[in-house]
């Protein structure tokens, strides 16, 4: 776990001293602004974050893979990955590592949104629980999304492909909840749940249920380690 | 499909040509000491041989069935990857089918067996190749990750499944906004059949740039509905499910449960049903903001589930209709309502006998507190949702119309004598008849309800040859008088009048006396049925035709109303409320004036048992089986002024971005 921790710390340090983070942080800020302020104007706008955090699920689409883009792609592509791979580190540990510093630079940029539940306390009298609640729900949602574009940034050596790719993924569960509410049985059932979207509207009004604590969990394991599997495969492909 | 490189070798039957790998592999299993006798076999053929025609019959007769087909599978052998792409393409498109079109079911199974058959041959005929590839370094290196993905992936599943069948929910808002009664935990996880309730919204219901405030009420209605549901919903081991219909993209929908009734009439109506017992309710929202919509539902649960019944009490003790007779038999009696009490079982409720015994003063309609009885006491009489009080002939004593008051108003006894608040004031359905006994007509006329003396005379409706027997048709709101219709209620008339949609037919009512409602402001009344202009009130019963003269004694001429809907606050002379009033607080009655028209007799003519049945229906519609404490709901409004609203929305989209664009110019700068 150690060598994990330097990974992690290693990756940090390039997230933060690369300006390109900092701009997909800058866009992420900006267009979850966008969506806190929408509904300002409205006769009875409502204290809550409920507006920012469905923008915010929207906006991670974009911005996760973004994120973790470069992660194992620009390896691959400079060649780096064989140095790594025949260092004494473990594939997980690569992998791991590399995960939690995507993470831990999504949850400083999204730490910086917590300027909207000061302006809420200045202004009004928001019910503290949704904004708790969301602001889980917004970090296992942002945690699964990172996971799913490190899969992505593993099976190619390409940053584009890797975020079109990750993008794709995550747009398809974004929308298979809306894909079910056209078909019928236990089919539907099984889409509406696979849907990231829909696991977290309770989070959004204030509920955190075990079912989708374990449901962000899960995406985040199996894609974690599916992308340790995708890496492994190096050494016998 | 190629055989280079594995050792293939020429084959004197063939010609020379490449063979596929099925027969090499065939080949290859023959043991040396069999491929020896086979040899010394055909050598000694040859020897035997008198021509060169014979030795080539015996080569052809020494080869086995399956050689036969070695051209027709070296043929599929080289259409392999095509093949193997369309028998993929057919087991996903199979499965698809499968899966997401039930209608389609049997031609995706047929797609997947095609898929399978085609990849399979494929395969045999490969087999070599497929092998060799499973076996290689590359092929059990991928099996072994395979074997591992697939292991992981089941264990998610797996832990998926058990934490969604046993997840916990933790509501964290100030009010406990989302968080079920225990009580309604309860019912939901024991349910024996699925339930599904279905809401009627409109989906052209958006919020356009200037809503007006019904359109927002409707929307946050809209939500409040679909917030319950979902609460409804998340207990995974119940059994309820939940469905948002617009009525109009989907009026096969609404025919199911409405008929005919026009759309806006089913806008935001909600109808929970068993779906194996296939009973329905509609909910009737006991708060119009929808806040005691968890305990709406829940009565109706009750209900389709049939774990409780709505409770109809009918007194006896007075010469009141008997409820268990039947018109059957030799003692068989036509005046009877067993036909009708067995049309209110059907219909899902507990039918009972109120017997208050004439010198009985302790009497009171339960819901009230009873002697020698805990709520968890099985002989406990359930609670009246409603009390029937159907043609009585004798008089009612003051300590019964004490109870049926108190019934009436809402409030309870307790074991001190004290009064005390009960959940819901009364629902009565009164059947009179023109001899109805002047206590009755008295107790009925301090509610405001006056039943005259004599029976309605109309020359233009009745049956021929039964002068007395009114054929009557239920009233069109919009045919009424003018001063009627002021405080008509539309939502009454079209629930007991036309429930589906479908008017009542016409109701025989042998000798029916008029009904007048009081006007105060206490009370609101609808007709329900008219008679026409040439109807006479006529006080001797033995009298068939009017005195229409001009001497005075006239008899008083129509048109007459037999049948009222009536809602009070309290009975003649009872102050208005001064705080709001709630629907609970409201008296619903439906006044007859005949009784005859639901007995065994008349049960089957005409429409008299479906203007009962409805008028039962309606007044039960709202009745609560239980009592959940509404929640308490806190709107936080976000309001601020012009440069507040300017400094909030500025800084959102500038502030935060902008620290992270400084950053990223600074780190640029740096790295420079």
């Amino acid at each position: 776990m150690r060598t994990a921790q330097a990974v992690a710390w290693k990756e940090i340090q390039v997230y933060f001293s690369n300006p390109t983070a900092y701009i997909v942080g800058m866009m992420f800020l900006a267009l979850s602004g966008f969506f806190f302020a929408r509904d300002l104007n409205d006769p009875f706008p409502q204290a809550s974050l409920e507006n920012f955090f469905y923008g915010a699920n929207i906006v991670l689409i974009l911005i996760a893979p973004a994120l973790t883009m470069r992660l194992m792609a620009e390896e691959q592509k400079l060649g780096t990955i064989e140095l790594l791979l025949t260092s004494p580190v473990r594939d997980w540990e690569v992998i791991i590592g590399k995960y939690i510093a995507s993470f831990v630079f999504l949850i400083a940029t999204v730490s910086l949104t917590l300027y909207y539940t000061v302006l809420l306390y200045v202004f009004a009298s928001p019910d503290p629980g949704p904004i708790y609640s969301g602001y889980l729900g917004l970090a296992l949602y942002g945690g699964a999304a990172l996971a799913i574009g490190l899969l992505c940034s593993t099976l190619t050596s390409n940053q584009i492909v890797a975020a079109v790719v990750a993008m794709g993924i995550l747009l398809v569960m974004f929308f298979a909840d809306l894909a079910s509410d056209n078909i019928g049985g236990t089919a539907s059932t099984i889409i509406s749940e696979i849907s990231i979207r829909s696991h977290f509207d309770d989070f959004d009004r204030g509920v955190i249920d075990t079912k989708h604590v374990v449901y962000y969990l899960s995406v985040i394991a199996f894609f974690l380690f599916m992308s340790i599997r995708a890496l492994e495969s190096r050494r016998w492909r | 499909m190629s055989a280079s490189g594995t050792g293939g070798t020429e084959d004197e039957g063939t010609g020379g040509q490449r063979r596929g790998d099925w027969r090499r592999r065939r080949r290859g299993r023959v043991d040396p000491e069999t491929a020896a006798i086979a040899a010394q076999e055909l050598e000694e053929n040859r020897n035997n041989a008198d021509s060169p025609g014979d030795l080539a019959d015996a080569a052809q007769a020494s080869r086995t069935l399956a050689s036969l087909f070695e051209p027709f599978l070296d043929r599929i052998g080289s259409y392999g990857p095509p093949i193997v792409l369309a028998g993929i393409f057919g087991l996903i498109s199979g499965i698809v089918v499968v899966a997401f079109v039930g209608s389609m079911r049997t031609y995706g199974y047929v797609d997947i067996v095609i898929g399978g058959v085609l990849v399979l041959t494929v395969a045999l005929i490969s087999l070599s190749s497929v092998m060799a590839a499973f076996l290689s370094r590359t092929g059990r290196y991928g099996i072994n990750s395979l074997i591992m993905i697939l292991a992981f992936t089941g264990i998610v599943v797996l832990i998926n499944f058990i934490s969604f069948e046993n997840n916990k929910r933790s509501d964290v808002t100030a009010t406990n906004q989302f968080s079920l009664a225990q009580s309604t935990k309860q019912l939901l996880r024991e349910l024996k059949e699925p339930v599904r309730a279905t809401a009627f919204y409109a989906d052209s219901d958006s919020l356009g740039p200037n809503p007006d405030q019904n359109t927002r009420d409707r929307l946050a209605r809209r939500a409040q509905v679909e917030e319950t549901f979902k609460e409804f919903e998340a207990l995974r081991s119940s059994k309820f499910s939940f469905r948002i219909v617009d009525p109009i993209v989907q009026p096969e929908i609404v025919r199911v449960y409405f008929g005919s009734l026009p759309t806006p009439l089913i806008q935001e109506t909600i109808v929970v049903e068993g779906l194996d017992s296939t009973l329905t309710h509609v909910v009737q929202p006991s708060n119009i903001n929808y806040s005691e919509l968890e305990q709406d539902l829940y009565t109706s649960i009750l209900v389709v589930s049939g774990q409780d019944r709505k409770t109809i009490y009918f007194l006896s003790g007075h010469g009141e209709r008997d409820l268990d007779t039947t018109n059957a038999g030799p003692g068989g009696d036509p005046s009877g309502y067993d036909n009708i009490r067995a049309a209110l079982q059907r219909d899902n409720y507990d039918v009972r006998t109120l017997l208050w015994s004439p010198l009985d003063e302790n009497v009171f309609v339960p819901g009230e507190p009873e002697v020698n009885c805990v709520s968890s006491d099985l002989n406990c009489r359930p609670s009246a949702a409603m009390v029937v009080i159907a043609g009585p002939k004798d008089s009612l004593p003051v300590a019964h119309a004490s109870a049926l008051n108190r019934y009436l108003l809402g409030v309870k006894q307790d074991a001190g004598g004290n009064i005390v608040d009960r959940r819901e004031a009364g629902r009565l359905i009164f059947l009179a008849e023109p001899q109805t006994p002047e206590s009755f007509a008295e107790f009925m006329a301090s509610w405001g309800v006056f039943i005259s003396r004599g029976y309605i005379r109309d020359q233009e409706r009745s049956v021929p040859n039964l002068p007395h027997t009114l054929q009557i048709q239920a009233s069109n709101p919009v045919d009424l008088p003018d001063e009627v219709k002021q405080s008509i209620d539309f939502e009454a008339a079209v629930g007991i009048i036309a429930p589906k949609g479908q008017s009542l037919g016409v109701t025989r009512m042998p000798g029916a006396a008029p009904i007048q409602v009081a006007s105060d402001p206490i009370r609101s009344s609808l007709p329900l049925a008219i008679t026409s202009s040439s109807s006479y009130l006529i006080d001797d019963l033995n009298r068939t035709e009017p005195d229409t003269g001009r001497d005075g004694q006239n008899d008083p001429r129509g048109p007459f109303f037999p049948v009222y809907y009536v809602e009070a606050l309290g009975p003649i002379g009872a102050q208005p409320p001064t705080s709001a009033i709630e629907d609970t607080d409201i008296t619903r009655m439906v006044v007859f004036g005949d009784s005859d028209f639901v007995n065994n007799l008349n049960y089957n003519l005409g429409s008299g048992a479906d203007f009962f049945l409805n008028s039962a229906n309606y007044l039960l519609g709202d009745y609560s089986l239980v009592s959940i404490r509404p929640k308490a709901f806190t709107f936080r409004e976000f309001n601020l002024n012009r440069n507040e609203y300017n400094f909030v929305r500025f800084s959102s989209w500038l502030f935060m971005p902008g620290i992270l664009g400084l950053m990223a110019a600074l780190v640029w700068w740096v790295r420079r």
